[in-house]
């Protein structure tokens, strides 16, 4: 059968669709296997109407309109017959599961099947069209484009049907392979025409009727063979579950002995597995018609179950239950999905007997092609690209994956949804080192969970060393289960955010501790039972964290012996942030100047029990800090100010805003101790136009000032500062007693500056 | 400054000093490793890549044959947030030329390229329901309603049962 092959080829060089075809890229691959279309007689015109709504614009730069059509239409063609292999063999793993389970369905569907078939001839192919505009456009649209090819030669049907039939009849493993070996380019042709083609050419209903017909027939011998190999060989569904289907170097390798039955039945699979699909729509939409033929409810059994079964490989075979409700969207159409897939099974079991040869027939066929290339076999038993558009196709995996990387976690979830190929490269591990949730829309448990589950697979003790940071914000909270898994699933975790999680408990982030060795930025935000940070207390001797950066804002169960435990296990800190811990006092304070000796950055704002004793403590960190904010930290005056300022002269940023015991006493030593002064905030200070000055001289540097609510600035002080600090960018002189000239002096003095005010007056 | 000759797939031939052609990577590599650079009018075929995007490439290239090799190299880790203006405005193209763009640029290693082109097409996919997505690519989408259901829900959904089991803790 296989050594037609070579005798059939030079007549199809005639064929003008072949040789239009054969330029393109996407036949290229197929050079040596004849278009499964190019041995009917097809109007060229017709297929120019097609080329025209060719989907790839642009992408085949320099080909002439008829070559894309070629190419899509071969594409299409190629694509649809292997979806009716891949289905088939699909179907075979998924029978397999579920039959034990479902025994009873399938003795049933096996009676309906066949009186379907009597059925089938009269099956009005138009009528489906007529249905055709259910809600479903993705099938709906290759089943126009495949009804309109068979509409256009209804002579090639009517002469070939009894031949065909006769052959899938009696060569049934014949018939099998001839439609499993179209399978590379009926799919391509999908792919082509699949948003190429929305209209429906009027057509000749008759021709489609017995394309189908034929095709049934096929389908359900190249089924039956499928099914049957599946039988015997139960430990092989294990290996095809760990293989993505696929298909593209289907053509390659085996390709030459399969071609012979293609030439017998050129269009073989097509028209059927699209319509196919598409009727699995209809039926879905009608529930109780059963004017279905025996190939329909077939290939519906092999539509559903085919499409269904590669999320095996996902690690969801798990999650479905072999129940039938767990194969479908919703209740009512439901039930024709159960009842197709059920008899799908039946099919499946009762036929194996007589079908035994026929596999035999078709796995010989293909002995040559090479591991993996045979008909039968699964189509995802080969590793290889998956299908997502003409756009993406033709990107590699690498691009496509870069291209992700721009988008964040929720994004990355939503292009998963998009497509099994955008599904298998979104969760590329590579793309998941920051796992960023933000928003109060989403349930932080439930998410992570998600994401783990899809990272780590199901095993529950699987982990994702990859996973660096993650980052719960603007309300995404987690609770003391969610940062179990976290902590479980991520080991190797370096940042950490927890914003407002109220839910957690010391208990969980001391376990987390212990378990992310190498947590080094914490930020518990808001986590209002927190009352500490620590690893493990009963582990000997005690383990020092990594924390480089601690935020406790508003942790509010945080006293001085929670932030003595604090900084005794995390040395390394060098940003820590304490605002509004408003149990925290000096006792408390003193601290972490003689634990954290490299701190850098330290905020108190808002604790108002902080003195000038703690500031005398906080001294002690001497240059290396950089950073202080004892914002609102009314009991702080110019006594603690001007110690920090003597002692820690690096001083970069300074907020003293609301310490209204801070004058200008403290203010003129704070400019003369530390001219790198960069951001200085005093707002509501004692502050006059002398200590204006006094910065004005001395901290050429500045480059951000708040003079909010200084009541006793006038337009001397603004203008000195003006003058001096040329590179000033932000001035606030909200509610400050400052006149239209100290803001013209500002405007041009400091050109880029940015002024806060509220005088209505200045423009 | 040595001209170097760039031959598309479909044979034209495309002058170019050499610093220019150096902004890829993989003819850098050409013209230094492998000598051809001492050659005199060296001739580098470049099979992948057709005139009409060699042209776009060699357009870009001449515009950033002066960045600095560090500030662009070095952010492999989180590339960079934001695309300059000459660069959104090379990249307005239709959808089918962009992504010639990006395998080019992937072939020739033409990092800044790659990475500016694959962010204008992430910006194309941020913000946009699977549906859009698969419109806006002509995806067809390859899950069964059945197994949609089980793909990992969109984590935008809000679950009510759940916050209110939130609020319990």
């Amino acid at each position: 059968m296989s050594h037609k092959t070579s005798s059939r080829r030079s007549s199809d060089l005639e064929c003008p669709l072949a040789s239009l075809g054969r330029n393109s890229n996407a036949v290229r691959d197929h050079y040596h296997h004849p278009h499964p279309l190019s041995s009917s007689p097809l109007d060229p015109q017709a297929y120019k109407m097609m080329s025209r709504k060719s989907p790839n614009p642009g992408m085949d730069v320099g080909e002439t309109a008829g070559e894309q059509a070629a190419a899509s239409s071969t594409a299409a063609a190629a694509a649809v017959l292997h979806m009716v292999q891949q289905k088939a063999a699909t179907f075979e793993l998924r029978g397999r599961h579920s039959r034990p389970e479902q025994s009873s369905y399938a003795a049933h569907s096996t009676a309906s099947v066949g009186r379907h078939a009597k059925k089938s001839p009269e099956l009005p192919a138009p009528a489906s069209r007529n249905v055709a505009p259910v809600p479903q456009p993705r099938n709906f649209l290759t089943l126009e484009h495949v009804l309109q090819f068979g509409a256009q030669r209804p002579s090639w049907m009517h002469g070939n049907s009894a031949d065909t039939e006769d052959s899938s009849d009696n060569n049934a493993g014949g018939g099998g392979a001839g439609s499993g070996s179209g399978g590379p380019g009926g799919r391509r042709r999908a792919q082509g025409g699949r948003c190429s083609v929305p209209t429906v050419l009027s057509s000749n209903g008759g021709g489609s009727n017995g394309a189908q017909y034929l095709l049934d027939k096929k389908m359900e011998s190249l089924y039956l063979g499928n099914a049957l190999r599946a039988l015997p060989l139960g430990a092989e569904a294990s290996q095809y579950q760990n293989e993505r289907y696929y298909l593209e170097d289907y053509s390659s390798g085996s390709g030459n002995e399969r071609l012979p039955e293609r030439l017998h039945h050129p269009r073989t699979s097509s028209p059927s597995e699209t319509s196919g699909s598409d009727r699995y729509l209809l039926n879905r939409s009608s529930n109780s018609n059963h004017l279905h033929s025996k190939g329909q409810s077939l290939s519906d059994g092999l539509c559903n179950l085919g499409r269904f079964s590669p999320s095996l490989d996902q690690g969801y075979a798990t999650l479905v239950s072999p129940s039938p409700t767990g194969h479908h969207s919703s209740g009512g159409p439901g039930n024709v999905t159960n009842s197709t897939t059920a008899s799908g099974a039946g099919i499946m079991a009762s036929s194996t007997p007589t079908t035994t040869p026929r596999r035999g027939v078709s796995s010989n066929g293909v002995g040559g092609g090479g591991p993996g290339t045979a008909i039968g076999p699964p189509p995802w038993n080969r590793k290889g690209p998956f299908r997502c558009g003409p756009l993406f196709d033709r990107l590699p995996d690498e691009a496509v994956v870069r291209i992700f990387s721009w988008l964040d976690s929720c994004e990355l979830c939503n292009a998963a949804r998009v497509c099994r190929r955008f599904e298998h490269l979104a969760w590329r591990p590579v793309l998941w080192k920051v796992i960023s949730l933000r928003g109060e829309h989403l349930n932080g448990d439930k998410t992570l969970k998600m994401i783990f589950r899809q990272l780590c697979g199901q095993s529950c003790n699987g982990a994702c060393p990859e996973v660096e940071r993650v980052m719960l914000a603007d309300g995404c909270r987690i609770s003391d289960k969610g940062l179990q898994l976290l902590t479980r699933r991520c080991p190797e975790l370096t940042h950490l955010q927890l914003q407002t999680c109220v839910g957690v408990s010391n208990q969980a982030l001391v376990e987390a501790l212990t378990k992310c060795s190498n947590l080094q930025h914490l930020d518990v935000t808001g986590c209002s039972q927190v009352s500490s940070i620590s690893p493990n207390p009963h582990v000997e001797p005690p383990r020092r964290l990594l924390l480089q950066y601690l935020d406790l804002t508003d942790c509010m169960a945080i006293d001085d012996m929670g932030l003595k435990i604090v900084v005794k296990n995390c040395p390394q800190l060098v940003y820590l942030y304490l605002r509004r811990c408003i149990q925290i006092t000096d006792a408390g304070l003193k601290f972490v100047p003689s634990f954290c000796v490299s701190l850098k950055e330290l905020s108190v704002s808002d604790c108002l029990n902080i003195t000038d004793f703690g500031l005398y403590e906080l001294a002690k960190l001497g240059a290396a800090l950089r950073y202080l904010s004892v914002a609102k930290c009314e009991r702080v005056s110019d006594a603690g100010l001007k110690v920090i300022a003597r002692r820690c002269y690096k001083l970069r940023y300074l907020n003293a805003r609301g310490c209204e015991a801070v004058s200008d006493d403290s203010i003129t030593v704070l400019a003369r101790s530390c001219p790198r002064l960069r951001a200085l905030d005093i707002g509501k200070c004692d502050v006059s136009d002398a200590g204006l000055r006094a910065l004005a001289e001395s901290c050429p540097n500045l480059k951000k000032l708040s003079l909010r609510s200084c009541d006793m600035i006038t337009d001397r002080g603004v203008q000195c500062i003006a003058y001096y600090c040329r590179g000033l960018q932000q001035l606030n002189i909200q509610d400050c007693p400052v006149s239209i000239e100290g803001y013209r002096a500002v405007k041009k003095y400091c050109k880029r500056c940015i002024i806060e005010h509220t005088n209505p007056g200045f423009c | 400054m040595p001209v170097v000759k760039l031959q598309s797939s479909d044979g034209e031939i495309f002058h170019t000093d050499s610093e220019t052609a150096k902004c890829s990577s993989t003819i850098k590599t050409l013209l230094d490793d492998c000598g051809l650079e001492a050659e005199n009018d060296p001739l580098i075929p470049l099979p992948n890549v057709n005139s009409a995007i060699l042209k776009k490439v060699l357009i870009w290239a001449k515009h950033h044959r002066n960045d600095n090799e560090e500030e662009t190299g070095g952010e492999s880790a989180r590339p960079m947030v934001d695309i300059s203006a000459w660069d959104a405005e090379f990249l307005a193209m239709d959808q089918g030329t962009l992504f010639e763009l990006i395998l080019a640029a992937n072939y020739l290693d033409i990092r800044s390229l790659l990475n500016a082109a694959c962010m204008t097409v992430a910006n194309m996919i941020k913000g946009h329901t699977a549906e859009e997505i698969r419109k806006t690519f002509h995806i067809t989408n390859d899950f069964s309603p059945s197994e949609e259901d089980l793909l990992p829900k969109e984590p935008e959904v809000p679950e009510e049962d759940e916050a209110t089991e939130y609020g319990d803790i």
